[in-house]
């Protein structure tokens, strides 16, 4: 092929390139490595004349240069016209994205990490107890002997070797009083047990969380403070609060908290059922009894317990009407969360 | 505690509407369960807990409520003050049993139908009427707090006319017949009043219906007492005849509340029977006995977390009726006769802070000294084990602690623990494992999903003590056990923790598609293609499962692992294909192919297949790669024999 050829063919070429793939499939033909441009090239040496060989060479290199400023300038063209194509396309972009089949977590884990992240954020550390308990720390060590009337608050399940299916996560107080030393600050999310039947309000299995404070000088305004503190973190900023005197053997003075429900904000409707207030948690200043039982001198130190029921809480929160939806295991449940 | 509104404003002056009323006594006094409405009383609902007994009674809530409004209760009336001139009543008590033990003898009574009012008030009290002698005494008893029974004078007299009357623990094999008309069997721990011939009443729960009263009745034997509240809780409890009566006996009556009591009662025998009161007996402590709880100052401002002036918090100990000493250091107080729940100085200060106000509490700051913080790896195992598996599709379920009767068919409940008091047989055996929990989440979802995966991380209870699991179930699809193990293997290596699995023969599982899990030498759990039998029998085509112990994993596992440096020479990759009987293990292949030589930096498996028959084709992919200098082809040369020896050792058979 002559070089005159060769520069025809390749212009002629980039004007009929009507995408910017066909131009780069132009391009390699001509100036490629194995390109007409480079065979034309490697042909100079055998010229026998140096004349020749410059002058060939001088050309090629020109026709070199214009096929380059027609690419250049074919380049130019095609990316406009590519650009308005792509102007006019079209994509749904409401479509929905392919799903990475994720599972999900449950809403008490969910929960549980969100309390236990708040809490520890105050200084607080995981405590454990067991489930299957014996009597002394479920009841005995917490004021509540056998056979005493105060015993009715809980329906209790019992193994038949004698222990108890924890009834409250307090069966952890003593034992954690039993192994540190004050400043104590412990808490537990876990599960309880109690006779129950199970319906959309009640179940024989619940949830409990659960903190312990010993320390020098606790009172009921810290108490307060931290039941605030945390009430208004999840159920909001604007949530209003109240303590009333509520019974617990191993609290003196024991307080129910209300909190305002923030459907109503007080005024009474469906959710509430007509109160306006919400008991959402239990709580007191540990009895002197209960710290001794621990090992805890009571003249010197004294401490607080707080506590409320998650499956509840979410419940109010988040609008569910069966507690059993929690643990029942439907997916359909499970996968909203 | 059903209190009709009218009847305690017989007590106490109230201006305001019933539901503020019910407010404030449930903001500084008891739990309001609601206000009913019955006829044209409205009627309050108090949920009275154990420590306040004295609320167990129209009179005790006026109390507190003129506490609380800071007036007075009207119309308190005296106590009993028996004449001289009164026949002496022969009863023989043990005070064990009975702390204070009284009979009145009321003569000459002429019958009539009780007045509407008492009826009508027994009734939204939730109480029946039966005649006027019995509804007196329940009339009185929800006015005053103090039980009473009145026996048949003359029917008592009939059995024995001596009429001695003995309060004491039943005998072995003693019965009664009681007002309900049943038979009762008796046990030594209960009391009975009894006189020569044997039982006329079990103490504190049910009279005997032999000398029950009637509209006949001219003479009665009216019972005051205070009877040991254990004693009477468990007999109520065994015999299922829990009352009103019963359930104020069990709470702490003061003997001067009872002597009160008496002196209204007995003036309505008078009123409405025209009867007179001819005898009188009493055994036991006639006043309740005064004792004096301090609280100092410094008490008070530590229970409360401020200051409190003493004189604000003695106007409120004397509002509720305690008698109140100022000494230098503090209070000392006696709390009235009905409170004998109070004991300690908190509780003197729990009433300063009632009627203070708990919404005058003031929220303090928790100020503290910062301690040591420690690890926590089994939270630190639970956040990321939780949020892996639902990053890679398993949603988390949360199941009861029971094993259902449709698992049970599959279980030995031999093994299992088992509760003394189940609610029903659905809740009466703990769950030994996961396994079950998990198979019926599948269960109740393979209906909509033909395939599933699902994990939940709760306690177990078998025998040998309850832990803390893991269980994970995946259903429908191809492949179960493995795609399970790669899971498993995926939270191993996240947690820095290496597992390995071992042949192992395990109920519930797949003959043969089975292992055990192990983890720094010890057995943590098992991982398996569920039994096909038992996968049917919970509608499932097939199912993998895996269960490991998750206090150990946290133990074992290391929340950081290390850093292996990364090579900056150009690595070459190289894949070997081969055959493998499922009979030779491919573990130990890989082992051996990545021990031939330092320059081996990775093995990878990159395509498998699986025939039926058993055989299976392997690639894998090998890295060589050095720390020191890029490698060239002459550099791998030698390695390359050496894998392929390794492979054939291992019972591969390379492919070309």
């Amino acid at each position: 092929m002559n070089v005159v050829e060769s520069e025809v063919k390749a212009l002629e070429e980039i004007a009929r390139a009507s995408s910017l793939a066909d131009l780069e499939e132009v391009r390699l033909r001509h100036l490629g490595r194995n390109g007409v441009i480079n065979q034309l090239l490697s042909e100079i040496p055998e010229l026998p004349r140096q004349e020749d060989r410059k002058t060939a060479g001088g050309l090629i290199n020109s026709v070199k240069e214009k096929i380059e400023n027609a690419l250049e300038e074919k380049d130019r063209e095609l990316k406009k016209k590519d650009l308005k194509e792509i102007d006019r396309s079209s994509f749904d972009i409401t479509s929905p994205g392919i799903s990475p089949h994720v599972g999900s977590i449950h809403p008490l884990t969910q929960f549980r990490e969100f309390v236990r992240d708040t809490f520890s954020r105050l200084g607080f550390e995981e405590a454990y107890a067991p489930h299957l308990e014996e009597d002394e720390y479920n009841f005995g060590l917490l004021n509540i002997p056998p056979d005493h009337p105060s015993r009715d608050l809980w329906d209790t399940l019992y193994l038949e070797d004698g222990r108890a299916m924890r009834t409250h996560t307090s069966n952890m107080q003593v034992r954690e009083m039993r192994r540190r030393k004050p400043p104590i600050r412990v808490m537990t999310f876990d599960r309880c047990f109690r006779y129950e039947n199970v319906d959309p309000h009640h179940s024989h299995t619940f949830t409990q969380f659960e903190v312990l404070y010993v320390d020098k000088d606790v009172s009921m305004g810290q108490l307060r403070f931290l039941s605030d503190l945390f009430l208004k973190l999840v159920l909001g900023e604007k949530t209003k609060t109240r303590f009333r005197p509520k019974y617990y053997p191993f609290v003196e003075p024991g307080v129910g908290v209300d909190a305002l429900c923030p459907f109503c904000e007080g005024k009474g409707c469906r959710v509430c059922g007509m109160e306006g207030w919400f008991e959402i948690a239990g709580a007191g200043l540990v009895h002197p009894q209960v710290l001794r039982n621990g090992g805890i001198d009571p003249k010197v130190y004294s401490g607080l317990a707080w506590g409320f029921g998650p499956d509840r809480m979410l419940m109010i929160k988040l609008g569910i009407e069966d507690i059993r939806y929690f643990y029942e295991g439907d997916l359909r449940f499970a996968k909203q969360f | 505690m059903l209190i009709p509104y009218s009847w305690l404003r017989e007590f106490i002056n109230l201006r305001k509407p019933i539901e503020q009323v019910a407010g404030d006594l449930s903001l500084a006094v008891i739990g309001v369960e609601g206000i009913k409405k019955t006829g044209g009383e409205q009627v309050l609902d108090l949920n009275i807990t154990y420590n306040r007994g004295d609320l167990l009674s129209v009179v005790g809530v006026a109390r507190e409520l003129a506490a609380l409004y800071g007036t007075a209760i009207k119309g308190h009336p005296e106590k009993f003050q028996p004449s001289d001139q009164l026949s002496p009543l022969a009863v023989k008590n043990d005070v064990k049993l009975s702390k204070l033990y009284t009979l009145t003898k009321i003569s000459k009574l002429s019958y009539k139908i009780t007045p509407k009012q008492i009826v009508s008030r027994l009734e939204e009290a939730g109480m029946r009427s039966v005649n006027l002698w019995a509804d007196l005494t329940n009339y009185v008893m929800l006015e005053w707090g103090q039980p009473f029974h009145a026996f048949d004078a003359e029917k008592v007299a009939r059995r024995d006319s001596t009429i001695s009357i003995e309060i004491r623990p039943a005998k072995k094999g003693e019965k009664i017949k009681t007002l309900d008309g049943l038979d009762r069997q008796l046990t030594i721990g209960d009391i009975v009043i009894a006189d020569k011939r044997g039982p006329i009443a079990i103490a504190g729960v049910m009279g005997g219906e032999e000398t029950e009263v009637d509209e006949g009745t001219t003479e009665i034997l009216l019972e005051a007492a205070i009877f040991d509240p254990l004693s009477i809780r468990r007999t109520a409890r065994r015999l299922g005849l829990r009352s009103e009566a019963s359930s104020r006996f069990e709470h702490y009556l003061s003997p001067d509340n009872l002597y009160t009591s008496l002196n209204k009662i007995l003036n309505l025998y008078q009123v409405y029977g025209k009867g007179v009161v001819s005898g009188f007996a009493s055994i036991g402590e006639k006043n309740t006995e005064p004792y004096s709880v301090g609280l100092t100052h410094e008490k008070l401002a530590r229970v409360a977390g401020e200051a409190i002036p003493l004189l604000k918090a003695r106007i409120y100990l004397e509002r509720l009726g305690f008698k109140v000493m100022s000494s230098e250091k503090g209070l000392l107080c006696w709390p009235p006769h009905f409170r004998s729940d109070i004991r300690i100085p908190e509780d003197v200060a729990e009433e300063v802070l009632r009627l203070h106000g708990y919404e005058n509490i003031l929220a303090k700051p928790i100020q503290t000294t910062l301690e040591e913080v420690r690890e926590n790896k089994l939270e630190t195992w639970r956040d990321r084990t939780t949020s892996l598996l639902a990053d890679l599709g398993f949603s988390e379920a949360k199941t009861y602690p029971f094993v259902s009767t449709f698992s049970l068919m599959h279980l030995q409940t031999e093994g299992l623990l088992r509760l003394k008091n189940p609610i029903s047989v659905e809740a009466e055996y703990l769950r030994p494992n996961l396994l079950f929990s998990l198979l019926e989440v599948a269960k109740r979802n393979a209906a909509r999903r033909k395939e599933g995966k699902v994990f939940e991380l709760e306690k177990i209870y078998p025998k040998k003590g309850e832990s803390l699991s893991l269980g994970a179930l995946i259903w429908g699809g191809e492949n179960l056990f493995l795609t399970l193990k790669g899971v498993l293997e995926t939270l191993g290596n996240k947690a820095n923790l290496r597992l390995e699995f071992g042949h192992v023969k395990e109920e519930f599982f797949h003959p043969i598609q089975v292992a055990e899990v192990r983890a720094g030498g010890e057995r943590i759990g098992v991982i398996g293609t569920v039994h096909p039998h038992l996968a049917t029998a919970f509608g499932l085509p097939q199912a993998a499962f895996f269960e490991i112990d998750s206090e150990r994993c946290a133990k074992l596992s290391q929340p950081w692992g290390t850093f292996e440096s990364i090579s900056t020479y150009p690595e070459i990759l190289e894949d070997y294909s081969f055959v493998l009987p499922q009979t030779k293990s491919l573990a130990n292949l890989v082992s051996d192919v990545r021990t031939t030589s330092p320059l081996v930096n990775g093995v990878e498996l990159k395509d498998r297949f699986e025939t039926e028959s058993g055989e299976r084709s392997i690639t894998l992919r090998i890295t060589f790669q050095s720390p020191e200098k890029g490698l060239s082809a002459d550099d791998v040369k030698p390695i390359r024999n050496k894998i392929s020896q390794a492979i054939q050792k291992n019972g591969g058979t390379i492919r070309d």
